[in-house]
């Protein structure tokens, strides 16, 4: 692109002949009956970037030539447009977004004469006036047979006829690009550009049968266009990954944190296609991303994934409840390949189904997964339990020194259903400063410097009790 | 302009020079026939919904009859819930799968017309306002929507509507591609021609479901009857007609959602048309009457002087089923749910309950309290041996007392979700007649200690009950884990907390002094 740039720049400068106005032809930019883009593949990425190819068969003469590209994304970034035309230079690229308005019809007016059509209210008899616009701030002052008024003062009809469209105003935002051609011919284009607008994630459908203990994954990829413009017969690939954005271009571009669900990430390859480190989804077959629509194609269909629901409370430092809190339901499964998913898992929201008492799937949580490499373990967040809780108290504090203190807490888990859990129970908030377990009930695990945890199995239609003792130096 | 012509009929031609695939057959399905549907809470809903905004949302299922012809076909799904979640949207029963789903949001609009029309050929007609003769001419739209229109005539480049003239467009027809609604549809490739079955599934918004309680005490006070609405709201434009209808208890994670945009109006803008006196400054003046709002509610009944006891509810559903670790509860019989309505059906009917009356106030160490009143609760046992042990949803409960002249309301509350074993509290107001007073009491002792020691300052609690009748009163003091010493007596905790829970005959009086 920039040699390109470059190479059109020496061109200018070597100097042909000089240029005739004449020989510019105004954009066409009259949008016609159906679209100008001609082969269309488009590329898109997670974060809002999306790669257009466009190949159009331009018909050139010889010479310096104007060739405006309508129907480009009307979320274009105009500054990253490519073009490679054969046996034509690039002199200058022009990305014009003077539109066409009343107000700047108006104003691009001024000093030009234009008609006025002043119509009776009573009769309805016409009266033609030839009449020069002097200036449009905040109205309209012309000058009519030598005297100067404000374009309807009075308030009744006068049209306002133009003889032209000024050539500098576009009816959309437009895309100029000015060749050097060494010959006249039709010849195809590659016209390629970043756009906004565009965008993918995953939608997964998990229907969960808790008897056999495994679910079945149907994963569908979504795209979504918002980008104003509809790309015909495109050929479409996605890319599961980010692009450093050049929106937050600090030269210090960091992925973003997860979030609530967890995973062991894998260490497996899929069998995808991959582009560095991203893998890619090709659609099979050519399709229409038309405006404001949101297409869904499967890419994903795995059945009998093993897989097991469990729960999980975390309570934060201090924290002591008057009632019972629910612990979280979650299911966990794996994507390797002896499990049976057997793929890497791009980003999206995961909804979780359950067959009901009558066998019809009804929905029981849902939530975000980021990019998941093959071989991963998912903990997957749905919702909040109804029948097992947790009721943390802070038993009591007792000062030891300065800085020193001792806490003893209770947990209380409580088991509502009619068959035994298991429950993974969290005391968090532990790297404030130097905490030790003195004591504890039931044999737990440091995770961490934050963390300690424990695996607690509650009786059907039970309770448990677990009670543990910090020391705490600050 | 004839340049220009002929440059867009070069781009046409390019464009068209793409190869065209054969259009596929559209199928339309209008409606479903038979439909399914589960409502799902708000996730951090409380009381009573808000019908305007209900945050709560939707499982619909539906099975729609189609005909699918041999080869590729487009399946539209029409009358589908306004609030759909497009993505989630999962179609069964198609012999040749889904090559791709669809859902289309360009929405026929003043705005969309002029966007689709663009460059092409439309009507424009002036009406005289005098004689009321239409002139109608042809002309092509140049520029538009945004942020106005700009027609070509055989008289020139004009802007619509600023003339004063009364200035109509006219289209030949819908650009392709705009619909009423978003449209929800499928490819699909059929290996024959078949008459299928076609599931179709999606989660939809604008749904909610609350647990309405009402508890009514008994005339000898002692035991009180439960009963509970399970009161469902649609907020969407289309109705659910002979639906079967389930609720679904227990907080479900989501993850939010981008708002659909709304279909766009067509906003003119002129050209500056200030005249010589526009800029004279606007006077206000009252107006001459009070402008009368459009939010009155009409109840379509009509109530006696003497209200007739109310008529026994239709039997409540079975117990729920699990579905996971949430609650099923599903209506016995399809059911309507109409489109922006609330509808109530019987969720469970339980009685006699026994309960225990408590009176509650809180209290903080130092914290200064003026015969301050208390609430009341009345404390259930969700045991089946204390004739409840179902699952409680969350709701709002209401609390009556039945009386020989009729029933009295004694407080109102809500309630989150309670399962089995847990305790269930209802709300029974607020008592002026059982009152907290503490104040700071001055050491009678030396201070040993440095003031900021634990123990080193001292409160007096005085409680008093001035009911005819025995209160058990709960005070607890301070946070989970603190240390509150009780001067004399023992006093346990309760969640944590040190908490003085006096028994205070009628007309009782007690004490308590405490450090911390």
């Amino acid at each position: 692109m920039g040699k390109n740039f470059w190479q059109a720049g020496c061109l200018m400068l070597l100097g042909s002949t000089a240029t005739v106005a004449q020989q510019f032809p105004p954009p066409a930019d009259a949008p016609a009956a159906g679209s100008a883009q001609g082969d269309v593949s488009v590329t898109i990425y997670n974060n809002d970037v999306a790669l257009v190819q466009d190949v159009r068969r331009l018909s050139l003469g010889n010479g310096r030539v104007r060739q405006s590209f309508p129907d480009v994304s009307a979320a274009i970034r105009p500054e990253t447009v490519s073009l490679v035309v054969p046996d034509a230079a690039i002199v200058e690229q022009n990305f014009d977004y003077d539109l066409l308005s009343p107000s700047s019809l108006m104003e691009k007016a001024v000093g030009e004469t234009i008609t006025l059509v002043r119509t009776n209210p009573a009769t309805g008899a016409e009266t033609r006036d030839r009449a020069k616009v002097l200036a449009v701030n905040g109205g309209v002052v012309i000058e009519v047979n030598g005297h100067v008024e404000v374009l309807r003062d009075d308030g009744l009809p006068v049209r306002a006829i133009f003889d032209k469209v000024p050539d500098a105003l576009r009816s959309r935002p437009t895309l100029s690009v000015t060749l050097a051609s060494s010959r006249a011919g039709t010849r195809p284009a590659t016209l390629s550009y970043l756009s906004r607008g565009l965008g993918w994630s995953a939608d997964y459908v998990a229907l969960f049968d808790d008897k056999s203990g495994t679910v079945e994954v149907q994963g569908w990829v979504t795209l979504k266009n918002t980008s104003g413009t509809a790309f015909s017969n495109a050929k479409t690939l996605l890319v599961a990954g980010e692009v450093g954005s050049s929106d937050d271009n600090n030269g210090n571009y960091t992925p973003r944190r997860r979030r609530a669900a967890r995973s062991v990430p894998g260490a497996e390859s899929a069998a995808r296609e991959q582009l560095g480190d991203f893998y890619l989804y090709p659609l099979a077959e050519r399709t229409t991303l038309a405006d404001k629509q949101t297409k869904q194609v499967s890419f994903l269909d795995a059945k009998g994934v093993a897989a097991s629901s469990g729960y999980r409370f975390e309570n934060a430092w201090l924290g002591s409840s008057d009632e019972p809190r629910s612990a979280q339901s979650v299911l966990s499964f794996s994507n390797s390949g002896a499990a049976g998913i057997d793929d890497a898992l791009p980003a999206g929201v995961v909804r979780v189904y359950i067959r009901d008492a009558r066998g019809q799937p009804q929905f029981t949580g849902e939530n975000r997964i980021e990019h998941t490499p093959q071989g991963s373990t998912i903990a997957l967040p749905t919702g909040d339990a109804f029948d097992v809780k947790v009721q943390p108290t802070t038993v009591s504090r007792v000062r030891q020194g300065d800085s020193r203190w001792r806490t003893a807490v209770r947990y209380k888990l409580t088991n509502a259903r009619s068959r035994a859990v298991t429950v993974e129970l969290i005391q968090g908030g532990l790297d404030w400063g130097d905490v030790r377990v003195v004591e504890d009930s039931a044999k737990g695990e440091r995770r961490d410097a934050g963390t300690y945890a424990w695996q607690v199995p509650v009786p059907a239609n039970g309770s448990a009790v677990v009670t543990t003792t910090f020391d705490t130096r600050y | 302009m004839l340049r220009q012509l002929l440059a867009a009929a070069v781009l046409a031609a390019a464009g068209g020079a793409t190869p065209l695939r054969a259009e596929p057959t559209t199928v339309t399905s209008a409606a479903p026939d038979r439909v399914s549907l589960s409502v799902y809470r708000a996730p951090y809903g409380r009381g009573a919904m808000n019908l305007r905004f209900l945050e709560g949302f939707a499982l619909v299922t539906e099975h729609r009859r189609m005909r699918l012809p041999r080869g590729t076909a487009v399946l539209r799904f029409e009358g589908v819930a306004e609030g759909i979640v497009p993505v989630s949207a999962v179609i069964d029963g198609l012999p040749g799968g889904t090559i791709e789903k669809n859902r289309d949001a360009r929405l026929l609009s003043p705005a969309s017309l002029v966007d689709g029309t663009l460059g092409r050929r439309i009507m424009l007609t002036r009406t005289d306002k005098a004689t009321g003769r239409a002139v109608s001419q042809e002309a092509k739209i140049v520029a538009g929507p945004r942020p106005g229109v700009i027609v070509q005539t055989a008289a020139g480049i004009e802007a619509l509507r600023c003339s004063g003239l009364a200035e109509q467009l006219g289209y030949e027809g819908v650009p392709a591609g705009l619909s009423s609604k978003p449209v929800l549809s499928v490819t699909t490739a059929s290996p024959a021609a078949a008459t299928v079955t076609v599931r179709l599934t999606y989660l939809a918004s604008g749904f909610d479901w609350r647990a309405s309680y009402v508890a009514t005490l008994a005339l000898d006070g002692r035991a009180l009857d439960l009963f509970a609405w399970m009161t469902l709201a649609n907020g969407n434009d289309e109705g659910f007609h002979q639906a079967e209808v389930q609720a679904v208890a227990g907080r479900l994670n989501r993850v939010a959602m981008a708002i659909p945009q709304e279909a766009s109006a067509l906003r003119l803008v002129c050209y500056p048309l200030g005249t010589t006196t526009s800029d004279l400054r606007e006077r206000t003046f009252e107006p001459a009457e009070p402008i009368e709002s459009a939010d009155q509610i009409v109840v379509t009944a009509m109530r006696m002087m003497a209200p007739p006891p109310p008529p026994a509810p239709p039997p409540p559903p079975p117990s729920p089923e699990d579905l996971g670790d949430l609650k099923l509860y599903r209506i016995a019989a399809p059911t309507t749910v109409a489109a922006r309505a609330q509808k109530q059906v019987a969720l469970l009917a339980q009685g006699p309950v026994p309960f225990e009356r408590r009176y509650r106030r809180p209290v903080y160490p130092g914290e200064r309290v003026d015969a301050a009143p208390t609430t009341i609760v009345l404390v259930l046992k969700n045991e089946k041996k204390d004739g409840l042990g179902v699952p409680l949803p969350a709701g709002s409960t209401a609390l009556y007392a039945q009386r020989a002249s009729g029933r009295l309301l004694l407080g109102l509350g809500v309630s989150t979700d309670r399962t089995i074993g847990e305790t269930f509290r209802l709300a029974a107001g607020v008592s002026s007649q059982v009152t907290v007073t503490q104040v700071n009491a001055a050491s009678r002792e030396p201070v040993l200690t440095t003031p900021t020691a634990v123990g080193s300052h001292e409160a007096m609690l005085t409680v008093s009950n001035a009911n005819p009748f025995a209160v058990t009163l709960d005070v607890p003091i301070g946070t989970a884990g603190q240390k509150i010493e009780a001067e004399g007596q023992e006093i346990d905790r309760m969640d944590g907390i040190v908490t003085w829970s006096p028994a205070l005959p009628p007309g009782g009086r007690a004490e308590l002094r405490y450090h911390y």
